[in-house]
């Protein structure tokens, strides 16, 4: 049977078989976030990118927990209401995690399966090497140090797009590296070998046979790098605002600062990772006294809540893809 | 490369023998890639930026890039500035002062991390029942998306007065006992700059040499405490890579013969699946090293541990005026020889303990 012929078959196994209620969860979650993402561009339109401060809520005594004024209390040092801080990072953070996403899955699937194509040949050695040298600096502090040279020539209203590429640029190693194993196994398939002989090319077999069957060890790892991405916007404002040996604005309420290298445009800057990494030190004051648990708690939920989503829809793809293989 | 090309290669040494000799080869290689990104992405730029610079030509890249690497080797990292405790300090002299903090709490946080990992990897990842199964992804996920510094400052702050109640200090302020403990707040002759103990640097065993057993008993609780943080949250990540592991392993036809000649589920999971994921477990640990080095770098931070990881962020988040180019270049080397060197190490026990995978990988 030729390979045309094939595919109304193939694809008919996924038109059958219908999502599992993984999928349907993570596809609902998202749903749930980008309704919340167009919300925010409306309501906000005009102001996306700053954040409204109001002067009397920077250090008010004591600090103003939730109420049913404000449902997620008043986070200090920004002077703002924290339930439209996180309504506002909202398409933002979808934006910068997506884009992350889709660059470093997209780039570990193309680069393992091609090095599993091709295992032995000098671009399986290239590959290896790159990943395994890539490997020998945490990602989070690779993207710092790349970054704190860029943004000596990088204009700041370009910064966070080009975090995103270079981020995206250099997550890919471990998808590749599994990815790689898993077209090395499926190279020596029959119906690859069936499909060899009747004259496919590399690059048919790549991405008619080979890639669709790889997606699952990308889709694992998809989970893991949203955490990497939330770790470096977090751990970097909350070191330099709370943290760091060099002096800061002073003990109490602070004013938020932002890192030389961070990919943020400005200190009013709606993002879940700065907004916890600062909140975080107003949150834990006094070591022993009193934690100011919603000024860190409600973007945190947002964060952890977008990574189930994530894990949700990628596991569920990954049985869907499989029973379709 | 497989053992059979090596075989043919360089007859007369074992395949073990080998693949150790080509992954030790490629160690050197690594850094220099490495050490050339961060020239590319740090001197460069700042040299394109300055004002006057010269045009950049292909000699003055080369001359530039040897000229970090020498930098590098003998230590000129340059001098801390703008800081409230290391002003004047080199940054090379701080880095070799702060590097037995961070091996102490290494010493302690990698057995626990490698027991917890160990034992609650191959019993999560033994049962795919959904009732456990989706729970334990789920806590998983969430655990590991919460950053380390959160967790690390929670922990902190329930365990401050039982702490200041058993030893009169605070938890956090560094790993050995904090200024404010001693009468006026004077350290001992042997504690200089308030962070480097003689004559080994490694705190514990300076304590032992000079029988100071209350900084004895502070040290081994905050290294204690910082320790089983870094495990909490390493075990995490660990786990979400060694529950796929154990489910594929349970599926193994050997598991299967076993189950039905009546072994019990117990000895299946703690014997026969054990002992086949044991390499697996160690080629991951491999891989997580730059995750296990940056919560250890976020926990130190957080208690504010003169460690290298506390000192890696302080470079890094230097601010305006004060940046250090010199001092990045130096903590990615030293980034850089940690992490290869390890994974090194790693992969020659998985080699020895499971010559099938990682031979012929």
């Amino acid at each position: 049977m030729s390979e045309d012929a094939a595919r109304p078959r193939h694809l008919a196994v996924y038109r059958r078989h219908p999502f599992g209620p993984q999928l349907w969860i993570g596809i609902g979650m998202l749903a749930f976030y980008v309704a919340v993402a167009v919300s925010a561009l409306i309501v906000f339109r005009g102001s996306l990118g700053t954040l409204s401060e109001n002067f009397a809520w920077q250090s008010p005594l004591p600090p103003i927990g939730p109420s049913w004024t404000y449902p997620f209390g008043i986070l200090p040092g920004f002077g703002v209401n924290l339930l439209d801080a996180v309504w506002q990072a909202t398409p933002w953070d979808l934006a910068i995690v997506l884009g992350i996403l889709a660059i470093d899955g997209a780039l570990g699937a193309l680069i393992g399966a091609i090095a599993g194509l091709h295992e032995g040949s000098a671009i399986d050695h290239a590959v290896t090497f790159l990943s395994d040298s890539l490997g020998a600096i945490p990602a989070v502090i690779l993207v710092a140090v790349i970054f704190a040279g860029i943004v000596l020539a990088a204009p700041a209203d370009r910064s966070l797009w080009l975090f995103v590429v270079l981020f995206g640029l250099l997550l890919w190693p471990p998808s590749a590296r599994t990815v790689r194993e898993r077209v090395r196994e499926l190279a020596q398939r029959p119906y690859v070998e069936a499909s060899r002989a009747n004259g496919a090319s590399d690059r048919r077999i790549l991405f008619r046979h080979l890639l669709p069957n790889s997606l699952g060890p990308v889709l694992a790892q998809i989970p893991v790098d949203v955490a990497a991405v939330f770790f470096f916007l977090s751990v970097y404002p909350w070191f330099f605002n709370c943290a760091s040996p060099y002096p800061g604005p002073g003990v109490g309420y602070h004013v938020p600062g932002l890192p030389p290298f961070s990919p943020l445009p400005s200190t009013m800057f709606p993002e879940w990772g700065y907004q916890l990494g600062f909140s975080a030190c107003d949150a834990f004051l006094v070591p022993g006294g009193p934690i100011y648990w919603w000024m860190f708690l409600f973007p945190l939920l947002a964060i952890v809540g977008l990574g189930i989503a994530i894990a949700f829809a990628c596991d569920g793809l990954e049985k869907w893809l499989r029973f379709g293989a | 490369m497989s053992p059979s090309k090596h075989a043919r290669s360089r007859p007369g040494l074992s395949s073990f023998s080998q693949f150790a000799l080509t992954r030790g080869l490629l160690i050197p290689a690594q850094l220099l890639l490495v050490l050339l990104i961060a020239y590319l992405s740090i001197q460069v730029p700042s040299d394109l930026t300055r004002f006057g610079a010269p045009p950049l030509t292909i000699l003055s890249f080369f001359t530039g890039f040897w000229g970090m690497v020498a930098n590098i080797f003998t230590g000129h990292w340059g001098i801390a500035s703008g800081t409230l405790t290391y002003d004047g300090h080199s940054w090379f002299q701080l880095y070799k002062d702060f590097l037995p903090n961070s091996l102490q709490i290494a010493l302690f946080a990698l057995p626990i991390a490698a027991a917890l990992a160990y034992g609650i990897g191959l019993a999560s990842g033994w049962t795919k029942r959904p009732e456990y199964d989706t729970p334990s992804r789920i806590t998983t996920l969430g655990f590991g998306l919460v950053p380390a510094f959160i967790i690390a400052l929670l922990i902190e702050f329930a365990l401050f007065f039982a702490f200041y109640h058993a030893f009169h200090d605070i938890p956090g302020d560094g790993i050995i006992p904090s200024p404010s403990w001693y009468p006026n707040g004077i350290f001992p002759s042997w504690v200089t700059d308030g962070w480097v103990t003689h004559p080994t640097g490694l705190p514990m065993i300076d304590g032992i040499v000079h029988e100071d057993w209350p900084f004895e008993a502070i040290t081994l609780a905050k290294t204690l405490m910082q320790a089983i943080v870094v495990a909490i949250v390493y075990v995490a990540i660990f786990m979400r890579h060694a529950r796929n592991v154990v489910a594929s392993a349970s599926q193994e036809a050997s598991i299967t013969a076993a189950r039905s000649r009546g072994i019990s589920e117990h000895t299946l999971l703690w014997r026969h699946t054990a002992a086949q994921v044991r390499p697996t477990f160690l080629l991951l640990f491999a891989l997580t090293i730059p995750a296990y080095l940056a919560t250890q770098f976020v926990v130190e931070s957080v208690f504010v541990d003169p460690g290298v990881g506390y000192l890696t962020l302080t470079v890094l988040t230097a601010p305006k005026g004060n940046e250090n180019l010199a001092g990045i270049e130096g903590m990615v080397f030293v980034l850089a020889i940690v992490v290869l060197v390890w994974a090194f190490v790693v992969d020659l026990f998985a080699a020895k303990s499971d010559p099938r995978g990682v031979v012929a990988r």
